[in-house]
């Protein structure tokens, strides 16, 4: 092997080393950071929020005039939401899971309010919620017709009933899981008995610290709009879409149908910003590897060009084309080992800095390594075209130039 | 301070509005300019030392190594306008591009657009930035001895 010649070699350009290295220790820290990113948010994007969510749309009606009467138009309503051949269930709530808008209270479960609260989000609804919704009943049992209670949603809310998620339960009771089902808590310094548990149930908004903590209550507002989630059977969903509106909209003059919308496309667009920064930070990996191989392709040809004499000589004195290749291949090789060295140092410290300074989770072990050996293998690609054609350079140079 | 008003960017500042995305794609960004001008340091060494001839002929003729260094600088700076340019239509293109993945949500998409300041820093930084990318190329290409090429030719 020509390890010694190479090294010689290399420190007579120690410019262009240090210049080709350089590139490649702050690409790798893009490169690594940058798939950190992306790979953090598609962790987030792809939390469930326990709905059946390719098979559920909603929308809300708004009455008006003198003759609208809210309570019998949602019971009506829901009656005919439920009935149609491809519909599982249908209910009313007052907030869309992953929408981003919602209800929260603050609970204890002692009844002083000079301690602090815990978070939940609240989904005004009624016992056709857990179906609806698809949501698994660990514990306790569903709530019943009876329990509903109805109110304007100008009054001070008051309900006694809840299912709370299991991660609010846990939350409220620590290391009692399903055994927290019959316990109370109270709201606004009154009790409410937790009836069920259920799995998983997300709040509304994806980005909040409490998105695991909240809770279904049988409770429904007398206002003249109300918000309707729908859950198809597979496949059924588009055509319903459409029929369903048609059908409330003809049903009642007296009001009108708005925001019909599958609850894909809410959080499509919940999740916008983070699938951007994610396709955004694709391009800006894609860009930089391709500059730096070209950074990388350019000192190999330059070189190559200067060193052609040398490289004849070689060839007349019996090396063969394999020996050339690879004598490029390993000067590639060692500028790229302190490239990745440098570029390891330089990940984990930024790395460091954006988890302190934007409470971002720190980086498993493996992504620095990986990174160093995915830009060592991008620069003997790099390095592959540039060598072959350092390898077929003919021997006769070496006599020709003298 | 309780009633103290603000006009809209010191608001942005004080709820710190700003999100964290765009400070992590800023740092990012500047490791990007690095990692070019890194690359430029290395095309300009070769193209200026590829041009060792006709410096040394230049300077055999009695050409000030002042008036030499200053031809180069603006030899870099005219690059990196020609760059700023090109990146900025490229710029427009994504600008573009981030639209569309934003979809039609016309409250932020209103907002995307070049402005004057963003296309004059562009072109200062460009042509700033290579020409201090060129620095140390342009030494190496001026402090040649003239005698060596001369001969050589």
């Amino acid at each position: 092997m020509e390890i010694g010649p190479i090294l010689r070699a290399l420190s007579r350009n120690k410019l262009g080393v240090i210049l080709i290295s350089l590139q490649i220790a702050f690409t790798m820290t893009v490169m690594v950071n940058a798939v950190f990113i992306i790979n953090e948010r598609s962790k987030l994007m792809a939390r469930p929020s326990g709905l059946d969510e390719p098979n559920t749309f909603y929308l809300s009606s708004t009455g008006f005039g003198d003759q609208f009467n809210s309570e019998v138009t949602e019971r009506d309503d829901l009656e005919l939401l439920r009935n149609p051949p491809g519909i599982i269930d249908a209910t009313p709530t007052n907030a869309i899971p992953v929408s981003g808008s919602g209800s929260s209270d603050g609970v204890r479960i002692e009844n002083d309010p000079t301690l602090p609260a815990t978070p939940a989000a609240v989904y005004f609804t009624d016992e056709h919620s857990v179906n609806t919704m698809n949501l698994t009943l660990i514990a306790g049992e569903n709530f019943s017709a009876s329990d509903m209670t109805y109110q304007s949603s100008n009054e001070r809310r008051y309900y006694s009933k809840a299912i709370v998620t299991l991660a609010l339960a846990e939350k409220l009771f620590p290391g009692e899981g399903l055994a927290a089902v019959g316990k109370s808590f109270y709201r606004d310094q009154a009790p409410v008995q937790i009836v069920g548990i259920v799995e998983r149930l997300q709040a509304p908004w994806p980005n909040s610290f409490f998105v695991e903590q909240s809770m279904l209550v049988p409770l429904n507002f007398t206002n003249a709009t109300s918000t309707y989630l729908i859950r198809t059977e597979p496949g059924q969903r588009d055509r319903l879409m459409v029929e369903i509106e048609e059908t409330l909209a003809g049903n009642n003059p007296n009001r009108i149908i708005r925001g019909l919308k599958s609850l894909q496309e809410t959080r499509e667009e919940s999740y916008r910003l983070d699938s951007s920064m994610a396709t955004i930070l694709l391009v800006v990996i894609v860009t930089l590897v391709f500059i730096t191989s070209m950074g990388i392709v350019g000192l190999a040809v330059f070189g190559i060009n200067r060193r052609r004499n040398q490289i004849g000589t070689r060839r007349a004195l019996g090396a063969t084309q394999l020996q050339i290749m690879r004598y490029f291949m390993l000067e590639n090789f060692f500028v790229s080992g302190v490239g990745v060295s440098i570029g390891a140092v330089l990940t984990i410290a930024f790395s460091i800095a954006l988890s302190s300074l934007f409470e971002m989770p720190t980086m498993s072990w493996y992504y620095t390594p990986l990174g160093m050996l995915i830009l060592i293998a991008i620069g003997q690609l790099a390095v592959l075209g540039p060598s072959a054609r350092a390898a077929r350079i003919q021997p006769a140079i070496a006599t020709r130039s003298i | 301070m309780n009633n103290a008003l603000f006009d809209v960017e010191e608001w942005l500042m004080k709820e710190e509005v700003l999100p964290n995305e765009t400070k992590i794609l800023s740092a990012l960004a500047a490791m990007l300019l690095a990692v070019c001008l890194l690359n430029t340091i290395g095309l300009l060494l070769s193209k200026f030392l590829g041009k060792s001839g006709e410096i040394g002929v230049r300077q055999a003729l009695g050409a000030h190594k002042g008036s030499l260094f200053l031809q180069h600088v603006i030899e870099a700076g005219f690059i990196g306008l020609l760059g700023g340019i090109l990146g900025l239509a490229i710029a427009a293109a994504g600008l573009e591009g981030v639209k569309i993945l934003l979809g039609e949500n016309l409250m932020l998409t209103d907002w995307i657009h070049l402005n004057p300041t963003v296309v004059a820093v562009t072109l200062v930084l460009a042509v700033l930035a290579t020409i201090f990318a060129g620095f140390y190329p342009i030494w190496r290409a001026c402090s040649i001895n003239p005698a060596i090429h001369l001969k050589t030719q």
